[in-house]
């Protein structure tokens, strides 16, 4: 019944803002970002390109730049100075940072929209939010909402790349436990896996050097293997308590298999002093044979290991599991980004109107204009009855005129979406990546499946390794702002943390030393930050 | 007095657009430094920010790892303080006895060159060149049968591994202001040595040392302002968790404690700190300066 009201109110709204237009257009202000990622069409730009027209023509809003920046990070010094200048914010704000949200909020120059996302979000919408309700903790203060996510496509998700041409020349199966790993990266470090006669090679490429979880080379999966426990993250404890999960004790039975590790000349011996990008390298040149990471590693940067040597083969492999069968990995935040709204801000109606229908494609919406996509002859070419998604396919059969651009690839029009973002819903690509890695010669049915089936065969493959473990997430149940301890302590607590986890892995301390480090950790704040957590994580629950 | 007015009056006017710029753009934003006893928040401005006192200098002084961190930056800015002042001297000295001109000139271009590379660069490439696994600088002293050493990951090695690095990078640049002073030596000084029967040396010794003795206390004094800072872009790049002990610095540790803070007072707080010391040292250089080598620069 009451869903029924609230369709019928959304209807009313949508009406609404149609006959508003009549004195003038609405004006929604956006700061603009356009960078080198951004394209345009020839004769486009930021100020006046299909997505501005089509907002103008159809919703009859004129979009208008407060102010356009060419770096990201500039976006967020731009809100930082409007704030201390009190000057004008962009009708619609993307802050970069909850700790700028929260300034924000703060601030009191955006305003709650608890109300609004009842009174117009479309249905479909509503129930998304109801599914994925937590980045909604982030974005909430004293129980008012201020902000909606731009959700992430949650395709996060460590997993492992072994090079499937060593394990040949080693005879090894692909290792699905911990000791089997153990016996792989064994003979990768001294069983000439590559067959240059040179003792050149070691296992496992790691990259220590900010974080035990980079974006790549990561060793979230040597923790996960021994427990849900993983630095920078909060776990659910006995009694439904938050814990800091750094500090457990399987961490330490994941640092005593690393020193092992490390001692047997398994690791890169300079994991400690590399970063992502150098630790990849050692993957990339052939001094590695197992990396984890990121699903789309296959694209980049292992296409250049392809490029370097053709005869390279690497495949992905779920993550091994430990002594009692225990698998983690690292979570991603489903948010991607927050979107605020300035407090003069008054058409949360034609807002909302706009980010319901453009939610089409991702909702599959058949009934929606974006079904098939965003813009016709943009992010996809409509000829001759056929819709186009793939590049070779456009060169094939549509005439050069109606390319989207001169090479006959696509313009991503998502970039300068400047009211909604990129518009993408968790797992949204997880079936049609499952359905093409099952098999590779299947026809998309939708345009969701057209979208993944151009992403290729290691998106595809690697894709459904990372689903077929989604399960297996550590998850961080903390994502509000930074606690008064944190504010002041964190710093501290990161640098005792790393050094510690260093000093073990690398020898220098005994294993035993990691019990030291945990009492420090209490003594410097710990005990302190996981009561104020706690006092948060209780807010949040109804 | 009237007169004199009237007489320089033009070129007081000429010297007026850069004293009006020097207020606005130096002078008046030191008034800003009222934020490191504030409690800033952007949106209410330094005028209507609430007071906290001395707060955020007691934190830095009451830090668990503050003393750490400070000791770190004075070593090694100490270290490359020195070695960037004799280094240069002695490889200037030597470029000036070079005859050939070409030859001069090759070796200063290439000496200067990496002054103009950025440490995110540097930064790389120094890991492939230090690593333990077939690096250069590793297999050149395998050569005398020297273990592979672990320069960037050592905590014995990582400080000489910083300033010899950064001594490598800007002793050529150095350099070059000590070959502006020795190219202005007046040459009569050296033939008359000649005929007196001076060989190069007692002509280095007695002539070329003592002419640029001068602008070596002018640097020398200049770069004791920065004894507090040991190099952010540097350490930034190269340091790593294995090596906090030794070489986290003031400026990496502000980095870290602001990304998570976002506070400006406590940055503007350890900012003022750093030139409050730097301006200390170099008051007192300069006293010593005058006092024991009669020399004054203003």
């Amino acid at each position: 019944m009451m869903a029924l009201v609230l369709v019928g109110m959304t209807a009313c709204s949508g009406n609404q803002s149609g006959s508003e237009g009549e004195d003038g257009p609405i004006v929604i202000t956006v700061g603009g970002l356009s960078d080198s990622t951004v394209e345009f069409k020839d004769g486009e730009d930021l100020e006046d390109n299909v997505y501005t027209r089509w907002l103008k023509e159809e919703k009859n809003i004129d979009l208008q730049y407060e102010f356009v920046v060419s770096k990201a990070e500039d976006y967020a010094t731009k809100l930082r100075l409007a704030l201390s200048s009190g000057s004008r914010l962009p009708d619609v704000i993307w802050p970069n940072t909850i700790e700028l949200a929260h300034e924000l909020i703060e601030s009191g120059k955006v305003k709650a929209i608890g109300d609004d996302i009842e009174q117009y979000a479309s249905p479909e919408l509503k129930q998304l939010y109801e599914e994925h309700p937590e980045p909604f903790a982030s974005l909430s203060r004293d129980g008012k909402v201020y902000g909606i996510p731009g959700y992430s496509s949650m395709t996060g998700g460590t997993v492992i790349w072994i090079r499937q041409d060593w394990l040949d020349h080693v005879g090894l199966e692909a290792p699905k436990t911990m000791d089997e790993m153990e016996r792989v990266l064994d003979a990768f470090t001294h069983e000439d896996p590559d067959q240059n006669g040179k003792d050149d090679t070691f296992g496992l490429a790691l990259a220590l050097k900010n974080s035990y979880n980079d974006w790549m080379a990561t060793a979230d999966w040597i923790f996960g293997a021994y427990g849900d426990n993983l630095s920078g993250h909060w776990v659910e404890g006995e009694g439904g308590n938050l814990v800091y999960g750094g500090v457990q004790p399987s961490v330490k039975e994941a640092l005593g298999t690393m020193n092992r590790w490390m001692e047997k000349g398994y690791i890169d011996p300079e994991a400690g002093i590399k970063d992502a990008n150098k630790a990849g390298d050692a993957f990339v040149n052939e001094k590695a044979g197992v990396i984890a990471g990121p699903y789309w590693m296959g694209a980049f940067p292992l296409e250049n290991l392809a490029a370097n040597n053709p005869g390279a083969n690497y495949v992905p492999l779920p993550l091994p599991a430990g002594p009692d069968g225990q698998i983690g990995r690292a979570w991603t935040n489903k948010m991607e980004s927050m979107i605020l709204f300035s407090s003069e801000f008054k058409h949360m109606d034609a807002y909302f109107d706009v980010l319901n229908e453009m939610s089409g494609f991702s909702f599959g919406d058949e009934s929606s204009p974006f079904y098939k996509g965003f813009f016709n002859g943009y992010d996809y070419v409509e000829y001759d009855g056929k819709t186009y998604y793939k590049k070779e396919e456009i060169i094939e059969h549509v005439p050069e005129e109606q390319w989207p651009k001169s090479d006959g690839g696509f313009i991503n029009v998502q970039k300068y979406f400047s009211l909604t973002g990129d518009l993408e819903h968790p797992y949204m690509f997880d079936e049609p990546l499952l359905k093409f890695s099952e098999n590779p010669e299947a026809e998309p049915a939708n345009p969701i499946e057209s979208t993944v089936v151009k992403w290729g065969k290691y998106h595809w493959n690697a894709g459904a390794v990372r689903i077929s473990q989604n399960e297996h997430t550590i998850v961080n149940a903390f994502t509000g702002l930074p606690t008064e301890t944190m504010m002041t302590r964190s710093e501290l607590m990161d640098k005792l943390e790393s050094e510690a986890y260093s000093k073990i892995i690398y020898g220098e301390q005994p294993l035993d030393y990691f019990d030291t480090f945990v009492e420090n950790w209490k003594k410097s704040g710990g005990e302190q930050m996981t009561q104020e957590v706690n006092a948060w994580y209780e807010s949040t629950r109804p | 007095m009237k007169k004199y007015w009237k007489r320089t009056w033009p070129l007081h006017m000429l010297l007026l657009p850069s004293v009006i710029l020097l207020i606005i753009f130096q002078y008046i934003p030191i008034l800003g430094i009222v934020i490191a006893f504030q409690n800033y928040k952007p949106w209410l401005g330094i005028l209507n920010s609430p007071w906290a006192g001395w707060e955020h200098f007691n934190y830095l002084f009451t830090y668990p790892a503050s003393l750490q961190v400070i000791t770190n930056t004075l070593i090694i800015a100490f270290f490359k303080m020195i070695t960037n002042l004799i280094v240069p001297f002695v490889f200037a000295l030597l470029l000036n006895e070079v005859r050939r001109m070409s030859f001069k000139r090759l070796v200063q271009t290439m000496v200067y060159l990496p002054h103009f590379m950025s440490w995110v660069i540097l930064g790389g490439i120094l890991i492939d060149i230090l690593s333990v696994n077939g690096g250069l600088v590793n297999q050149f002293l395998s050569l005398f049968g020297v273990n592979p050493i672990f320069f960037l990951g050592s905590p014995d090695w990582f400080r000489p591994t910083v300033i010899v690095t950064d001594v490598w990078k800007e002793f050529g640049f150095q350099a070059i202001i000590f070959l502006a002073a020795l190219s202005g030596i007046n040459p009569s000084l050296y033939e008359a040595a000649e005929i007196d029967g001076a060989n190069r040396w007692k002509q280095t010794l007695h002539i070329t040392v003592p002419s640029i003795t001068p602008i070596f206390i002018v640097v020398a004094t200049l770069s004791l302002g920065q004894i507090m800072n040991a190099g952010f872009d540097q350490i930034f790049n190269l340091y790593n968790p294995l090596v906090y002990s030794v070489g986290d610095i003031i400026d990496t540790f502000v980095y870290r404690v602001g990304l998570v803070g976002g506070s400006f007072s406590f940055g503007t707080a350890v900012g003022l700190f750093k030139s409050m010391i730097g301006f200390i040292f170099i008051v007192v250089a300069y006293r010593a300066a005058y006092k024991f080598a009669n020399y004054r620069i203003f």
